[in-house]
Parts: structure tokens; sequence; C-alpha cells
């Protein structure tokens, strides 16, 4: 049994390793402004493995968060399309849209995000509320206990330190069993110590779950920790093929 | 769904006070409502009761001749109360004096409405008492103890029966003027009336049967017995009953409607800010929430839920609100309501809680519903719009839940769209003007010092929110001045109705030798009197050749053809309310009517129904008086008062030409004559020809003797006449009447100076309930002005965070919120000015038929309120701006 359970979960990472859970063809997206059409992002090809982590980094406005906004399905490209998992998100209208972000997509931003409304808990039940997971209260105790907050249940965001908000962030990312988790700059508010053990519970968690893992940020450290790097400039890919990791 | 997530979401709101503005702007919408309409509703039942002791009863028919048995029956078998009355003119005798006197048989059921006051000595004030004499007994009016020579307990004959004067009648609730009450008034038992033997066949009788009891009886009773009715046989209602009270009452009602329709207003654009800013502080949720993975329709419940939720709070607490101010009000007002308002209906309570959910779907959904459109890129960029509000879609909610409300509320289409259209281009011009104000004070303000060039910037950078505000604040200011002003115009014609010293007798029957000692009499004992006017019985009988009688049947066919060719036209609807918007204005005066056709049974029966049924000419019901009908001629040299000339023109002073005639304008329309119609007339058995100089209207109103047709001089010289006129008596002058009566013992009064007490009575309670009314509506302004400030909250503690951490002192950001509110202020009091003349021009000339001035005190009371108010009420909501730490507010940018 050992042998047959130790040889599925090898296959599982082989089919992980060569499934693409993101793909674009010729991506690009264009705001008209003022004074003419402004183009951000152009001619994007790109794919991303399950389970992979990937570090997209760039200068301000090289249209990197733009890029994470269009893959996570928050925003519309004006050319070009997105797999996301096996859904083609560029022919869905919203509606369908945030189903698909509801079942395969969890989010970290630099500025936490958190309803000001919710307690700790109710932000992390929040994802699996609006599923209608009826276990919802049970699995968000779990992963703020696994995030180090289970004293914090109960707390507003404005009663938490920014540290701690990430963390309740973290775990909310979690809570809906995401299969990509999206995060943009999620060390850019926070001072060094807490970031890096922000970093750690972020890439420990994404081992745990298998989850793949697109990461937007200015930080270095947390760049190379990712399995791929993949550099913007003036909304164009420069490379997208540095291994930092195996 | 989701519920829960809902539930959770408002409760947070609700402790974090992100609702109270638009909850407290919903309370205050249904509480205005339902205090309103539970008012309303309380004041209408009383001013009807009131007036319905004008006829002593709720309903009556009146007729000359008994009326079918089976019509009592089915009165009995609906539970109405009945009373009978029987009038009469006839001699009554003491024992050595004779008078004659106008007596009224009532059975002991009588009044049902309205109370007898009696006393022991002739000239007291009296006390109220049950009902009429008992059997075996009569009571006799003040001034017949001294005519008659007798005193309390005397013996009058009445006929061939004596009975004992036992009581001094000193009023009766149904007095009323006419043919069957000139005399001075006898009051006794129905029973007697047959050993009198006063009634014989062919005498002139009145029979009157009164009905009261619950409304819906009422109205089921005449829905039953109108179409039973014979030409003889007149159905009187409340309205019709007391025309003196009648256009008072439908104006006080449209002003009560009026306050409504504004209160609704004003409340709907306090719930559309509010929800507005409700919806702004919202668009991170549910951006957030998008990303999360809530669908747009998932947001729209989780909205929808709360939006219900709170309506279903709002709409309780709101009508439980308004019920309680509304019985608060009625006590505090209790010594000054002169009579005792019935308990409220629940219509109020219904109307209130409907109005409040309605606004809430208009006003209040759309800016929520508009929140499943937020962009859930917001969570990563945030200098991204907070999304746009779609405005066609709030505005066409807004637009079709105001008509909507405005036509449930008033029942009345065009009274809506008037009002709609009229706001709508008051609101484009105030937008405009703001526009441009505000333009332009930005160039002066750039000359100016610190706080002033804070405070203009400030409103030209948010030039299009202040725009905004000044309309909303304008807009809330013009409809308390135009309600102001409507007020002031209503009570003012009111009073200026009935003012001090309006005729309160007329006299009849004066010989014309009569006419020289009448003056005079009148002269020396300083009696206020109208001119004597020569008064002549005739009928017309052809118009251009044409019989009355057959012109009147054709025309009523003609009309009635057109009229179900526009009703299958589908035209009804708007007929119906085209009727009650114009008033009736033929019926519309009260009066004592010195000309009345005697086709109706009831010659000057002042408080008649004046249209009252079908006329013996043959006309059928139509829209005016018969002009077939036989009616009192008079002739004059000069246009009397209050009559002014519609069409043609009025004869010279010393016109001596062919006979020519004036037509008052009811009369003239429903036979269809015009200026230069050849009429015939058929006098004491002679003919003469006359040709229509003029068309004249008649103010009814105006208790002096009132002529549908008047002759040029000498048309009517070879006719023998009778005179009349009116006077005024105070109360303590009365025994003048037993001096007058005495030397000219042919002539009669008819006394109105206590039906005219009433209508002065009715006046002041509609006049004490506008006031209350403004007074509710006043304080839904204020919550508009609160809402409409409270919505660039936000933005002004942003604004002054960074100022004051910048180093601006409390004094220079107090100084440009000061400016800024005042400035605000003032240019919304000038275009409510503007507005609120516009709108009061058209509401005064359309809907409340009074004549319109420009009311130039208005134009510093309109800068200076706006000023003011949105002055005092800007700070103080602002105050919380100025005395929060910068650092609290900037954490939270």
């Amino acid at each position: 049994m050992d042998v047959l359970k130790t040889s599925s979960n090898v296959i599982e990472r082989i089919v992980r390793k060569v499934v693409n859970m993101i793909k674009t063809d010729d991506l690009g997206k264009t705001v008209s402004t003022s004074e003419g059409p402004l183009t951000i992002l152009k001619g994007i090809d790109l794919e991303i493995k399950q389970s992979e982590s990937v570090a997209v980094v760039g200068e301000s406005g090289s249209g990197k968060t733009t890029l994470l906004s269009l893959l996570a399905g928050l925003d519309t490209p004006t050319c070009g399309r997105i797999l996301l998992g096996p859904h083609e998100i560029t022919a869905m209208d919203e509606e369908q849209r945030a189903r698909v972000r509801g079942e395969l997509v969890g989010f970290v931003f630099q500025t936490f995000q958190l309803l000001a409304s919710l307690t700790a808990l109710e932000n992390v039940m929040l994802p699996a509320e609006l599923k209608g997971d009826p276990e919802a209260a049970t699995s968000a105790r779990e992963l703020l206990e696994r995030v180090g907050l289970s004293h914090r249940l109960r707390h507003y965001p404005n009663q938490l330190s920014g540290g701690e908000q990430q963390r309740v962030a973290i775990a909310r990312a979690f809570a809906s069993s995401a299969e990509v988790l999206f995060a943009d700059e999620p060390t850019g508010n926070l001072d060094t110590a807490t970031g890096q053990h922000i970093i750690n519970l972020i890439f420990d968690l994404n081992r745990e779950f298998g989850t793949t893992l697109v990461l937007v940020t200015h930080d270095q450290r947390l760049a190379e920790r990712c399995d791929r790097l993949i550099r913007i400039a003036s909304g164009e890919l420069m490379n997208s093929d540095t291994q930092y990791a195996s | 769904m989701h519920p829960e997530l809902a539930l959770k979401l408002l409760w947070r709101d609700w402790r974090a006070g992100e609702l109270t503005l638009l909850l407290a702007s919903l309370v205050i919408a249904v509480t205005t409502v339902t205090t309103i309409a539970l008012f309303a509703d309380r004041l209408q039942k009383a001013l009807l009761q009131e007036s319905a002791t004008f006829l002593a009863a709720d309903r009556v028919i009146s007729s000359s001749s008994p009326i079918d048995s089976s019509w009592l029956d089915k009165a009995d078998e609906l539970g109405l109360q009945r009373a009978q009355t029987l009038s009469f003119l006839s001699m009554v005798f003491s024992a050595d004096r004779a008078q004659f006197s106008s007596v009224k048989a009532v059975d002991d059921h009588y009044p049902l409405r309205g109370e007898l006051i009696v006393s022991d000595a002739p000239f007291v004030r009296g006390h109220p008492i049950e009902h009429g004499p008992k059997a075996g007994e009569v009571w006799m009016e003040s001034r017949l103890y001294p005519s008659l020579d007798v005193q309390p307990g005397d013996i009058l004959d009445v006929g061939v029966a004596g009975f004992p004067a036992s009581q001094v009648l000193i009023k009766e609730p149904d007095r009323g003027g006419g043919f069957s009450n000139i005399g001075p008034r006898v009051l006794m038992n129905l029973a007697d009336v047959t050993s009198t033997e006063v009634v014989q066949p062919g005498s002139r009788l009145t029979y009157r049967y009164l009905f009261a009891g619950e409304e819906p009886a009422l109205v089921e009773f005449e829905r039953w017995v109108k179409p039973k009715l014979g030409v003889d046989e007149h159905w009187i209602g409340v309205r019709q009953g007391a025309e003196g009270i009648g256009s008072a009452l439908d104006r006080a009602e449209r002003f009560l409607l009026l306050g409504g329709l504004l209160g609704v207003v004003l409340a709907g654009v306090a719930i559309a800010l509010a929800a507005q800013r409700y919806s702004l502080r919202h668009y991170d949720h549910v951006a957030i929430l998008k990303t999360l993975g809530a669908t747009p329709a998932g947001i729209d419940s989780i909205f929808i839920i709360i939006l219900l939720l709170l309506g279903l709070v709002a709409t309780l607490v709101g009508s439980v609100v308004g019920f309680f101010i509304q019985t608060g009000i009625t006590s505090i007002m209790y010594p000054w309501i002169p009579v005792e308002l019935p308990a409220p209906g629940l219509r109020g309570v219904w109307l209130g809680l409907i109005t409040g959910f309605i606004c809430l779907l208009s006003f209040a959904l759309p800016p929520l519903l508009e929140l499943r459109t937020t962009d859930p890129v917001r969570v990563i960029r945030r200098d991204l719009n907070p999304g746009v509000v779609s405005s066609r879609l709030t505005y066409s909610f807004a637009v079709l839940g105001t008509i909507g409300l405005m036509w449930w509320y008033s029942q009345n289409l065009i009274l809506t769209l008037l009002l709609f259209t009229g706001a709508l281009v008051v609101v484009v011009i105030l937008s405009g003007v703001a526009y441009i104000m505000l333009h332009f004070g930005r160039v002066l303000g750039m000359q100016a010092g610190s706080s002033w060039r804070l405070a203009v910037a400030g409103m030209q950078r948010r030039a299009r929110g202040n725009t905004l505000q000044i309309m909303v604040f304008g807009f809330a200011i013009m409809l308390l001045l135009i309600l102001y002003l409507v007020r002031t115009a209503l009570i003012a014609d009111w009073q200026g109705q009935i003012p001090e010293g309006t005729p309160n007798h007329f006299a009849i029957n004066i010989a014309p030798e009569e006419v020289a000692s009448v003056s005079r009499l009148f002269k020396d004992n300083n009696v206020r009197a109208q001119p004597l006017y020569p008064m002549i019985q005739g009928r017309i009988t052809t118009i251009n050749g044409e019989s009355v009688r057959e012109r009147n049947r054709r025309l009523w066919r003609e009309r009635r053809s057109r009229e179900e060719a526009e009703k299958s036209a589908g035209g009804q609807a708007g007929k119906a309310d085209i009727g009650s918007v114009s008033g009736e204005s033929g019926v519309a005066g009260s009066g004592v009517v010195a000309d009345k056709s005697d086709d109706s049974g009831e010659v000057g029966e002042g408080f008649e129904a004046r249209e009252g049924g079908e006329d013996a000419d043959g006309g059928g019901r139509g829209d005016g008086p018969g002009a077939g009908s036989n009616r009192n001629l008079t002739w004059s040299h000069s246009l009397p008062d209050d009559n002014r000339i519609e069409a043609g023109k009025w004869w010279s002073e010393d016109y001596a030409g062919p006979v020519l005639v004036s037509l008052e304008q009811s009369i003239a329309s429903r036979s269809d004559i015009n200026v230069g119609d050849e009429l015939n007339f058929t006098i004491h058995g002679s003919e003469i020809s006359a040709t229509v100089g003029s068309i004249r209207s008649v103010a009814w109103d105006n208790m002096q003797p009132n002529f549908y047709i008047i002759f040029s001089p000498g048309g009517l010289e070879d006719f023998p006449s009778t005179w009349m006129t009116s006077f005024f008596l105070a109360p303590d002058e009365k025994l003048f009447l037993n001096t007058l009566l005495n030397q000219h013992p042919t002539m009669t009064v008819i006394e109105i100076d206590a039906v005219l007490e009433q209508i002065q009575n009715i006046i002041s309670q509609v006049t004490l309930a506008i006031e209350l009314i403004l007074i509710l509506i006043l304080v839904s302004g204020v919550m508009v002005l609160l809402a409409s400030i409270q919505a660039s909250m936000d933005e002004r503690f942003q604004q002054h965070a960074i100022l004051r951490a910048l180093g601006a002192g409390r004094r220079l950001v107090l100084g440009s919120l000061v400016i800024e509110f005042c400035f605000l202020g003032c240019f919304a009091g000038l275009l409510a000015t503007l507005g609120s003349e516009i709108t009061v021009y058209a509401l005064e000339t359309e809907i409340f038929e009074l004549d319109y001035s420009i009311t130039p005190e208005l134009w510093l009371i309109g800068p200076v309120t706006g000023t003011v108010l949105i002055g005092v009420v800007g700070i103080l909501a602002t105050l919380k701006v100025i005395n929060t730490p910068p650092s609290t507010v900037l954490r939270e940018l």
C-alpha cells in the first residue's frame, strides 16, 4: 500500500510539473488617457505550471501589478487570452470570473485588504462562506491557529498590528483551498523582521497546500525564494527562464 | 444568497455608525409622512364632522314631499341613524301680536350632528341640549319674544294649536339661509304638526331627511339612493351642504397634500444622499468580496437583504414615532383646537410604511445596486475611481418613485405632473446658475485672504459636488419657502373672504315704497348695508329663437357623446383628475345667492348645492345652473362690487338704448350663450327680449346680493318689483331687527350670522393645521441639509487633516468652513427664492385659484435664511472635522 501511495505522489508531482496552471497568449492591455491610448502591457506569452512559484519583478510602472490583476481575473485585457486552470477567463463575464476566483484563487495584498467591519475570524471565514461551506468557521479557526493568531480571533483589523493583519490575510488566502495564490508586494508595508516572518509563512503554507504562487515584488530576497523570476519592463516580458530553485 | 454575511455586515455597519444617517433619513421620511397623514386624516375627519353640523347630519335628502319609505328602510338596514325635519313659513300668534316665522318641526332624533343651544331667557349665551322640543311645546329664537311681546312659558299659536314657548332657541346647527328659513325661527316637535292644521295640500314645505353613520354605509346608501332621486329630491353631502367652507376645505386639503408631497420629496433626497454615501464607503468592501469570489448577483443579494432589514426597522420605528408625534402634537394643541379630533385611522400608518419602502427602493436601492459593478482590481489599484453610479439608473428609479408616490398620495395625476415638471425645470435652472456662481466665486475668492481662498478653492475643486449641494440646499429651502408663501396667501385669502363687517343678514321682499325708509333706517342706526337692488321673477324662454329646453337637451346630448368618445379613447383617468384640480369653480362659492332658481324647490336655500340635480328646463345634469329656470332678475346702472366682465362690456352709467342683459358666466356657459345673442324672457306673463351685452364672473362668497341676470337700466321698468339688500349686525345689535321688522312687517330678513361664525371657526382650525405641517416639513428640510453635508464629510476630513498636518490652525480651517457654508447657503437661498417665486406663481394661479403677487421681502428672507440655516447646520455638523486629531484621520487614509 505504501509503495502505491508513494508512486501516486510521485506521479502527481510529475503531472503538476508539466501541467499549466496559467497560460497567456499575446496578452495586452491598453488604456485611454487624455493624451491618447497608453499601452501598459503588450505581447505577453507566459506559462506557469502547477505548484510553481513565480516572482514578477520590474520597475515601478512597468506593468507587473497590471499583469497580476489580469492573471487573477480581477481585470480584463484589451487583447490576448488567459487560461487559468481549465478556464479561459478572457472569455468570461464578471459573474463567471468571480466564480473562478472563488474556486481557484487566493490573494495576499500589500495593504492587507481586510474588511474592517469583520473580526479576524470572520475575515478568514469569508471565502468559504461565499462558497456556502458550512464548515467555514472550523477551517478558519484552524488556519488562524496555523498562522499563530488563535488568541486574536475576535479582534478587528484596526486592533491588530500590520504583521498580524497580513497573517490574517494569508490565512484567508488559504481558506478558500485556492490552487493559485497571487501576492502583491506582501511585505511592502512591513518591517524587515516581520516581512521575513510573513515570507516564511507564505512559502511554508504554499508548500503544504501545493499551491501555485505568483508574487509581485521589489524585494530581491523574496524573489530569490521563488522557482522562477519573470522580469517586466515597459509592459513587455524581458525573460522568464531564470531558475532560482528546483 | 449570503444572509449571514449580510447580517454581519449590517450589524457591524450599524455599530460603526455607517448606517446612522441612512436610517435617520428613512425614519424621518416615514415619521413625516405618518405624522402628516395621521394628523391630516384626523383633522379632515374633524373638519368634516364640524362641517356636518351645518347639516345637523352627515348626509341629507331634501324634498318638497315625503320620500319613499323604502329609502328609509334601506338606511335602517345599513345601520344609519336618521332624523327628520319639516320646514314651512307660517304666521305665529301671541295673545295680541302676530309674526311671520320660519317654523321647523323636528323629530326626537334631531339633530344627528352638532348641537342645539337653548336658554331660559332671550339674548343670553345658553347651554347645549341634546334633542329638540318635546311634543306639546315650542322653542322660539330670542328676537321673537320682544317681537310677539311674550315671555318664556307664554302660549304661542301655530295654526290652530297653541303651545307654550318653553325655551329660547339660541342656536341650531343647520340654520342656513334660504326660503324656508327667512323668518325668525320657531322650533317644534314633528308630532305636533298635524294638530296645527297648517300643512295643507299645496303648502310649500321642505322635508329634510337626515342621515348619519359610518362612511362606508353612507357611501353605500348614496350609491343606492342617488339613481332613485326625482327632480324634486336632492342629495346633500357635507361639502354641498356647507359651500361656504367647501372651498376652504378643498384648499386646505390641497395644502396638506402639497405638504405631504414635498415632505416625501425632501425625505427622498435625504435618503438618496445618505445611500450614495453609504455606497461610496462600501466600494472597497465590495472589491475585496469580489476578489474572494463574490459574484455580482451575490453582492446584490447582500445589499438587498441589508436594505430590506434597514427598511423594515426604519418603517416600523418611523411609524411608531410618527404616531406618537402626532398624538403629542394633538395633546399640546388640544386647548387651541376647538373641536374634538376623532381617533386616527390605520390609513396614516399604512401610508407611512408603504412610503418608507417605496422611498427606500427608489432612492436608496439604485446606489446600492451599483455596488455590483465595483471593479475588483480596486484592491490593487486604489487610485481607481470608486465606480461611477449610473446616473440614468439612479435618476430613473428616483423619478419613477417620486412620481409614483406623488400620484398615489394625491390621487391626482395633473397635480403630480405639474409639480414634478416644475421642480425639474427649477432644478435644471438652479444647477446651471449654481455652476456659474461658483465659477465667479473662484475669481473673487482668489483676490481674498487665505480662509477665503481656501474656502472658494475648495468649492471650485468640488464644483460638481458643490453644484449638487447648492441644488439640494436650494431645493430644500425652496420647498420651505413655497409652503410658507402658499400658506400665507391661503390664510390671507381665507381671512379676506369673510372680513370684519361682512354682511351677515339679507333683507328681501322690500316693497318699492319702502326703499327710502329702509335706507334711512340703516343710515340712522349706523348699520353697514349694501345698496338696494330690485328683484323681479322671470325666466329665459328662447335663445336666438331656439327654446331653452330644446337647446339644453341638444347641448347635453352633444356633451355626453363627446365625453363617451373621450372615455372610449382612454381619457377617463385624466378627466377625473382635471375635475378635482381645477376646483368646481361653478360651485366653489358659498353663499347666500340672492338669485336662485325656484325649480329646485327651495328658492334662496343659501347653503343648498347650487349645481343641484336636474333642472326643470330639461338640460339634464350639466356644469352650471340652467338658463331656463325661474330666476330673480335685477337691473343696475353700475357693475356690482366683486363682479368682473369676462366678455363684452358693461353699459355706461347713463345708458338708455335697447335692452341689454349681463349674464353670469356659468349660466351662459351651460346654455352656450354668447355676447350678442338674443334672449326672450317671460316676466309676469309678458314677453321681453334683450341682447346679451356682457358675461360676468361673480364672487359668490362675498355675502352680498348677487344675480345671475342683470338688465340694463330701464329694461325692467314696466314690471312690479321687490327690493333686497344685505347688511352687517354685530351680536349686540340684533335687536335692530325688531325695529326694522316692526316698521316694515312685510319685509323678510335672512340671518346668516351664526353660519358665518361657524365658517370662521373652521378656517382658524385649518390655519392651525397648516402651520403644524409647515413645522414638520422644516424638520425634513434640515434632515436633507444634514445628509448633504454628511455626504461631503469624508473629503472634508481628509482635506482638513492634511491642512492641519501642514500647520494650518484651527481658526483657518474653521474660517474656511464658515465661509464655505455661508457662501453655499447664500447661493442656495438666492436660487431658492427665484425657484419658489416661479413655482408659487404656478401653484397659486393653477391649483389654489388665488391671485399671485411677487413677494419683495422674500428676496431678503431667502438668502438670509440660506446663509444662517446652512451656516449653522453646516458648522455644527462639521465641528467633528476640526475636533478630530489629524493623525487619526491620516492613519485611516
